[in-house]
């Protein structure tokens, strides 16, 4: 008999909401069943239009991460409630996407999603999902963050999601020394259309030098079905509609956001099609495949047992961000605010074949601690980028990564 | 799959710890260090450049006790370093652990007699309340007799009364957090209610020194410990509760907790006026001050004193045989004519039988720093002595209250342990070299400064004699005086360690939305016009009542006008800018002006304009901010959330 039950069909749904609405969209979505979801505090990126504001700082309006673990046959039904809820279908107001779990493990008391019975049809707002979407996540040092925004939004993306997390590396291994580590660690999401998705991670490496020693990491995850309405500048208010929105009609008239396919007038990588090439050898970047994405949720005086135990079952890194866990029946003051529980996303880029030894690891240390109301599901990595010591040792994948230590570092 | 037959054996318990070498730990340690101190430096830069600056080129004096201040500086630096890396480490994440447990495992009458004790507890710990204690032994009892008497007869109840305004404060910050109110509507009539009773007090002879004291006790209060504790433990509670909008729950209590004193200290001198148990009633059992030599050192700044070791400066002996032997003299010297007749014949004064004087002149730009490096009255061992003893008195009672409530109340688990414990110790380390850096270093400067400011537009040294303005119309003199204190006040607030902490704080809960830059210089922005605004009036002898209360209005009415996130950050913000580093820098300025001014008294107001500035800045940006930018950028939803 293990630590840990095993779940079938279960989906991840991401939400990211402005500030003022997420409350609203969580009682809507909670109004349906008892649930729970995961909150993590995260920030915008707005550019504004004028060229002479591009050397001010960029804008950053207060946004909300939020995340669902639902059952497959529930997913659109809850894509429908955020989409109406939070009216995401305006330009600029925010985004959801589905991303299904490979394997979800959870103990006995981690409360799973109870099923509601919706309405047959999940109703109009399933016309305007998409599903050729791609997730690019981004860790990386805090003072870079702007520079790499700015790289992915000039390759076609959208304002990045910012939020804070902490990473593993040598410097949480040194004793006392651990007081000269910062948690200054920040990760970036961009969901772009899969066309875009090599020229805007490739921007986005060359900006942050992703693949240089000690930089961060990079990875792709390819998204099921969702919409995505996140704005990326903040603008002109002389015409009857914005840049945004104007876009957002031509994208809605051409049936979607091909159109805007850039290939053709970059002149440095992908400008090969163009017959364009200014700058000699395009360089191509040593992506790893074959990853996969090991994500626990696990209460906060844990979260440091669960991250050493996959370390030294040869998890190459782990990132940890912490949010609140708002559940439907939980405590709350008179005023009527809730009163959470507060929980770590462990997120490890690990490769395939190490993963069901971390997965044995962590659920060991499980037993070991006793802990409680723990969950840890994989998903699907298409591509991951970081530093690889070695040439030769690319292409031994990451099996050597991982004895190396260096992602996440 | 995760449970396929390829289980492992053997699974190691524990990561393993990485044994450093010698030079491997140097390598690792010696950035972080550089890195620290480098910050640190970023942020006092202004100030000391800017005050070695004028004093040298504008007023033309050369520094006194050069090696003293330049090593108080580097002190402070350094104690800034570990201090705010002490709170980084250990102060902050201790308080964070709380705020995140209590709310949640705790009853609510549990949670607010923690409250409570906590604000009774910062309030014992903060060491200028002691410093004000002190400077009450400079009042003379017989121009403020009931003011004298609460500082010198009333130590204790003065404490204990700002003690319990800090804790009831704390109280209503956690009721308001548990009841949802906002600070807007505790703040418009908590505020209101003030003006007018200091309006009142400001009428009664009696009562309107203690006017002063009130409003400066609440800004002493909230100080560089209590602000980060406070602060951490909101940071904590964000992290739990509400879902959205209610990020903001974190701040105010800085705010609450600088206006409650000014409440207590007010009833408290109302109640001895009605008892007439103060100094010169029949009912007054109080005894001489028990002096102990500390305050008179504190209390009288070497004012005038780079100004009068100028004018006596004396030819030597060497000198002297010189000119008797060639007649040639050094060319900055000044010839003065001394007793004998004077006669108007013909049209012209002749001077009979005078004495020809010739008095030496020192040369402009003669020299940068003064012969003396080091004041003979300061004795550095004892300093350390007292600036450790400060230091542990301000920290290790609420560490230890926070410990035993982690423990013994919550019974929680501390994540990083040793982590915590190496964050106390450099918070101890880094408050002792900061207090003591202060006062070797910043302080003395500040002073000579302070007291040399007059020389810009009014005649200082013996009997008005000595030494002419520097400039010619004393208006100019006065306008440059009123810059002086505008950029004083700007960089004394940019080296503020609780405001850095509140950037920090702020930046932390909107997860960089909100970025610590723009704060902390509309903050300084607001200090520095404070506090032009306090020389101003004591230049023009303008009344304090006339520039304290039409900007509280102003305030009063942009509150009431901006949103409720703006109004928690700017609050708090101006409750925590009027901190150790500003305090003695403004009141020195003061001080100086005021001992020149005749008419003029003490430089008390500045302090309560220098802590107003900030509000009325960081909510005009505020109110910029939103009109520019959020308003416009998010679709409000249709249907009304929550």
């Amino acid at each position: 008999m293990s630590y840990l039950q095993r779940h079938r069909h279960i989906s991840v749904v991401t939400a990211i909401l402005p500030q003022h609405i997420a409350g609203h969209v969580i009682d809507t979505v909670f109004a349906a069943g008892d649930r729970n979801t995961l909150l993590v505090n995260a920030r915008g990126t707005l550019r504004r239009e004028r060229w002479y504001q591009t050397l001010l700082p960029m804008m950053s309006p207060e946004k909300e991460y939020l995340q669902f673990l639902v059952p497959d046959h529930e997913v659109e039904h809850i894509l429908e409630a955020v989409v109406t809820a939070g009216e995401l279908h305006i330009p600029a107001a925010g985004a959801v996407f589905a991303i299904p779990c490979d394997d979800f493990a959870a103990t006995a008391d981690f409360e799973l999603w109870t099923s509601a019975d919706w309405e047959a049809d999940p109703g109009p707002a399933q016309r305007t999902l998409r599903e050729n979407l791609t997730a690019i996540y981004c860790v990386l040092r805090r003072d870079q963050t702007d520079q790499v925004s700015r790289a992915a939004m000039n390759a076609g993306a959208h304002g990045p999601i910012v939020c804070f997390c902490e990473g593993t590396g040598l410097r949480g291994r040194l004793g006392w020394l651990r007081i000269t580590r910062k948690h200054d660690k920040e990760m970036l999401l961009v969901v772009v259309d899969n066309a875009d998705a090599v020229a805007v991670s490739d921007a986005m490496v060359a900006a942050g030098g992703i693949d240089a020693p000690g930089r961060g990491f990079l990875f792709r995850m390819p998204i099921q079905s969702g919409l995505i309405n996140i704005g990326s500048t903040f603008g002109n208010q002389r015409y009857a509609a914005s840049i945004q929105q104007i876009i957002a009609a031509i994208d809605d008239l051409k049936g979607g956001p091909q159109w805007r396919d850039r290939r053709v007038n970059e002149l440095i990588g992908a400008g090969k099609s163009a017959g364009l090439n200014l700058f000699g050898k395009v360089r191509t970047r040593a992506y790893l495949s074959g990853q996969c994405n090991l994500s626990c949720l696990v209460g906060r005086r844990h979260s440091d047992a669960v991250v050493s135990a996959a370390l030294a079952a040869g998890a190459p890194g782990a990132n940890l961000s912490y949010g609140k866990l708002i559940e439907a029946g939980s405590r709350a003051t008179a005023a009527g605010i809730r009163l959470n529980r507060e929980r770590a996303l462990i997120r490890m880029i690990l490769p395939e074949s190490s993963r069901v030894r971390v997965a044995a690891a962590i659920e060991a240390c499980c037993a070991a601690n006793d802990v409680h109301e723990f969950c840890m599901y994989s998903q699907p990595v298409t591509r991951a980028v970081t530093y690889i010591p070695d040439t030769r040792l690319a292409a031994e994948g990451a099996a050597a990564l991982a004895n190396a230590g260096v992602l996440g570092g | 799959m995760f449970y396929s037959s390829q289980r492992q054996q053997r699974v190691p318990p524990r990561q393993q710890t990485v044994k450093l070498g010698i030079s491997d730990t140097f390598a690792l340690l010696w950035p972080y260090f550089c890195g620290n101190l480098l910050e640190q430096a970023r942020s006092i830069w202004f100030i000391i450049t800017y005050l070695v600056v004028f004093q040298v080129w504008i007023l033309e004096l050369p520094v006194s006790y050069a090696g003293m201040i330049g090593l108080g500086i580097g002190v402070v630096a350094l104690g800034l370093m570990f201090f705010m890396e002490g709170l980084r480490l250990g102060l902050m994440p201790l308080a964070e652990t709380i705020g995140a447990v209590l709310p949640r495992n705790s009853s609510l009458p549990l949670i607010l007699l923690f409250a409570f004790l906590l604000g009774l507890g910062a309030t014992f710990a903060e060491p200028a309340l002691s410093a004000l204690q002190q400077a009450g032994s400079t009042i003379a009892p017989q121009q403020a007799p009931l003011l004298y008497s609460l500082l010198v007869d009333f130590p204790l109840q003065l404490v204990l009364a700002v003690g319990i305004g800090v804790g009831l404060a704390v109280l209503v910050g956690i009721l308001r957090f548990f009841f949802g109110w906002t600070l807007k509507s505790i703040l418009l009539p908590t505020v209101s209610v003030l003006i007018v009773l200091t309006l009142f007090a400001a009428q009664d002879p009696l009562l309107a020194p203690v006017v002063g004291l009130a409003w400066d006790c609440g800004g002493i209060t909230t100080g560089p410990v209590t602000v980060p504790l406070v602060l951490a433990l909101g940071i904590g509670v964000c992290r739990i509760v509400g879902d959205g909008e209610t990020a903001h729950a974190g701040f105010g209590i800085v705010t609450l907790a600088s206006l409650t004193p000014v409440f207590a200290v007010l009833l408290l001198g109302v109640g001895h006026y009605a008892a007439g148990d103060y100094y010169g009633q029949p009912g007054y059992a109080g005894n001489r001050l028990q002096s102990n030599g500390r305050s008179a050192a504190d209390a009288a700044p070497p004012a005038t004193l780079a100004a009068r070791a100028l004018a006596e400066e004396p030819f030597s002996a060497e000198e002297f045989r010189r000119f008797l032997a060639t007649g040639d003299i050094d060319e900055h010297y000044r010839l003065r004519f001394e007793g004998g007749e004077r006669a108007l014949v013909e049209g012209r004064i002749v001077l009979h039988g005078s004495d020809i004087l010739l008095e030496k002149r020192p040369a402009k730009h003669s020299r940068l720093i003064a012969p003396q490096v080091w004041n003979p009255a300061e004795n550095a061992w004892r300093r350390v002595a007292e600036a450790v003893r400060d230091a542990g008195r301000a920290i290790v009672p609420l560490c230890l209250f926070l410990f035993l409530t982690l423990k013994l109340v919550l019974r929680e688990r501390l994540r990083n342990h040793s982590e915590v414990m190496i964050g106390i110790g450099f918070a101890l380390l880094g408050m002792s070299l900061f207090v003591l850096g202060i006062t070797l270093g910043l302080s003395p400067l500040g002073a000579q400064l302070g007291g040399n400011i007059p020389r810009l537009f009014a005649a200082i040294g013996d009997g008005g004699a000595g030494v002419a303005p520097l400039f010619a119309t004393p208006v100019y003199g006065k306008l440059a005086a009123i810059g002086f204190g505008f950029f004083l006040g700007y960089g004394a607030t940019l080296a503020e360690p609780a405001l850095l902490a509140l950037g920090n704080s702020v930046e932390k809960i909107t997860v960089g939305a909100f970025r610590r830059g723009l704060l902390i210089q509309s903050a300084a922005i607001g200090v520095g016009l404070g506090a032009a605004a306090g020389v101003c009036m004591l230049v023009y002898q303008l009344p304090l009542i006339g520039l304290l209360v039409p900007p509280y209005i102003t305030v009063l009415l942009l509150t009431w006008a901006s949103r409720e996130e703006f109004v928690n950050i700017s609050w708090d913000a101006a409750g925590v800018t009027t901190g150790p580093v500003s305090v003695p820098l403004i009141l020195a300025t003061g001080l100086g002006i005021g001992s020149h001014v005749p008419g003029v008294g003490n430089g008390f107001g500045m302090l309560a304009l220098a802590s107003l500035g900030p509000i009325l800045t960081v909510l005009l940006v505020g109110q910029i901010v939103a009109r520019t930018s959020l308003e416009r950028v998010e679709p409000r939803p249709r249907t009304a959330p929550r």
